[in-house]
């Protein structure tokens, strides 16, 4: 099933702390989303919104069209996965999984046995004892088995070492290629999962900053290298993210796109123009304001 | 997936979890009064009305633990408030009445092994055993509505709020004892300048019922919009 998300003037106040305000983003299903925003910032409240939580104190959010809040149908098609507080669970590894088996309609158990082979996982394990790594790779077990056509990984993924990131970065690209739905993966390990993303949404204290195709998005700046002089020369009225030196080669990550001209002008120095990264496009667009 | 079919499965699957730890609670209770019996008990008091007081202690704790347990969880399968509702109460009132059964047929055996004969204290003694399972039902229930109240106070708005649904809840139970002559009573009694004897089981019925059903409203009214924790 296809499902697009539509958040319209959303907001959320605690009290008098506004945790969202006035977000409106328009999420096309079938797609990969990157939310990146600094702690802080309102990623987990507009995800808990997305996965009805909680109402939003003003605006509307629609998924497939229907308000999403109480609706059984709806409820049923969005997982929503976070680093779950395991302390008290005695339950098995094997009843969690047996539990989302029988109340997530599109989940697949083969595939989740699988991957919590993949991720070493111990079936008659009670959960509290598991690793805290090992109970993030649960979580993300059962969140890709579920095959819900909305799936949000709110760094669902921090206790996991890097290798076990890694298998779950893989598995995304794989399921997304094999049966497409929209993946919702907020962080702020920015620079190793961006390769994930179709779109990118950045959030800011509570205010949504772009959204964005991860393609135009990087087209936005650009890493500029080449002799540390003609780098210089070259950049000194454009705005600098982040410059690093080694030797006499200088590199210089710029913000605004380069015109047709700058770009001739770059190959005519002997410079060389290199993709901007996210982390630092996203370190730079939150930042302002400081 | 239907709300109906979420509805029952939830209610199965409550009552299945819930139902172990009644096993293991009444496996306790009947050890701690077989050693009661032999040791201590002059009275020779029967299975039945020992098992009362603890039953209602254990259906509070359940309610009470209800939603910081099972509401997250369910809410993270995918299911909505409404269904948890549903399903929590309809395995609650399964579990009552397996309570009220077990415990009947226990006292049942007792009966045919010692003759003794199966009393309740609140009931008088001509009382027929489905009325005193009945009123053990609905009694056990009434602790666990008292007790789901005060774990959606908690659960919606923190232990301050939350004191004040405590209250609230001591009034319902001791209502309710008031009306199966029951431990908290007495200051209702004296309140309402009337005499315990004096109120019919019919009555106590209907208030008892709308006792419950007021509580379960209650507790829907604070589940319904409730904000999920995430833990």
């Amino acid at each position: 099933m296809m499902l697009d998300i539509d958040m319209h003037n959303v907001a959320l106040h605690y009290g008098r702390f506004e945790a969202l305000n006035d977000v409106t983003v328009h999420m096309e299903s079938g797609k990969t989303y990157g939310v990146i925003g600094r702690n802080g910032a309102g990623k987990t409240t507009l995800l808990s919104l997305l996965a009805s939580f909680m109402k939003p104190s003003s605006g509307s959010i629609r998924v497939g069209g229907e308000e999403p809040f109480e609706h059984a149908g709806i409820m049923s098609q969005v997982a929503f996965v976070y680093e779950v507080d395991y302390r008290e669970e005695q339950e098995k590894v094997k009843a969690f999984i047996e539990t989302a088996e029988r109340y997530r309609p599109y989940f697949d158990t083969d595939y989740a046995h699988r991957l919590a082979k993949r991720f070493n996982l111990p079936f008659d394990k009670p959960v509290k004892k598991l690793s805290s790594g090992m109970q993030s790779a649960l979580n993300v077990t059962i969140g890709l088995a579920s095959r819900s056509p909305i799936t949000i990984f709110d760094e669902a993924y921090l206790g996991m070492d890097a290798p076990t990131r890694e298998i779950f970065y893989q598995e995304v690209l794989e399921e997304q290629a094999s049966h497409p739905r929209t993946i919702i993966l907020s962080t702020h390990l920015v620079s190793e999962m961006d390769y994930l993303f179709d779109q990118v949404v950045i959030i800011d204290k509570g205010r949504l900053v772009l959204h964005e195709p991860y393609d135009e998005l990087l087209n936005r700046g650009a890493a500029i290298t080449g002799g540390a002089d003609v780098v210089d020369g070259f950049v000194h009225d454009m705005k600098k993210l982040n410059e690093q030196q080694l030797g006499g080669t200088k590199s210089v990550m710029i913000y605004g796109e380069l015109s047709d001209a700058k770009r001739q002008e770059a190959r005519e120095k002997g410079l060389e123009i290199g993709p901007v990264s996210l982390q630092d496009l996203f370190i730079h667009l939150t930042r302002e304001g400081e | 997936m239907n709300t109906k079919q979420n509805t029952s499965k939830l209610s199965l699957d409550l009552f299945l979890v819930q139902g172990k730890w009644a096993a293991w609670f009444l496996s306790t209770v009947c050890i701690i009064y077989v050693v009661f019996r032999m040791v201590v008990d002059q009275n020779q008091i029967s299975f039945f009305p020992f098992a009362f007081q603890p039953s209602k202690i254990f259906m509070l704790i359940l309610g009470i633990m209800s939603p910081a347990v099972f509401l997250t969880f369910y809410v993270r399968q995918g299911i909505t408030r409404r269904d948890y509702f549903y399903g929590s109460a309809l395995a609650a009132i399964a579990l009552s009445l397996a309570l009220s059964i077990i415990a009947s047929i226990i006292s049942g055996f007792q009966h045919l092994l010692t003759g003794s004969q199966i009393t309740v204290h609140m009931l008088n003694d001509e009382a027929s055993l489905p009325l005193i399972m009945f009123s053990f039902f609905l009694n056990v229930l009434v602790y666990f509505a008292a007790g789901w109240l005060v774990g959606a106070g908690i659960y919606r708005s923190g232990w301050l709020i939350g004191l004040g649904h405590i209250v609230l809840a001591m009034v319902i139970v001791s209502l309710s004892d008031l009306f199966w002559e029951g431990d908290m009573s007495e200051p209702w009694l004296t309140f309402f300048n009337v005499n315990a004897a004096d109120i019919s089981i019919a009555f106590s019925f209907i208030v008892t019922l709308l006792l419950l059903t007021g509580t379960f409203w209650l507790v829907r009214l604070l589940t319904r919009n409730v904000t999920v924790k995430m833990k």
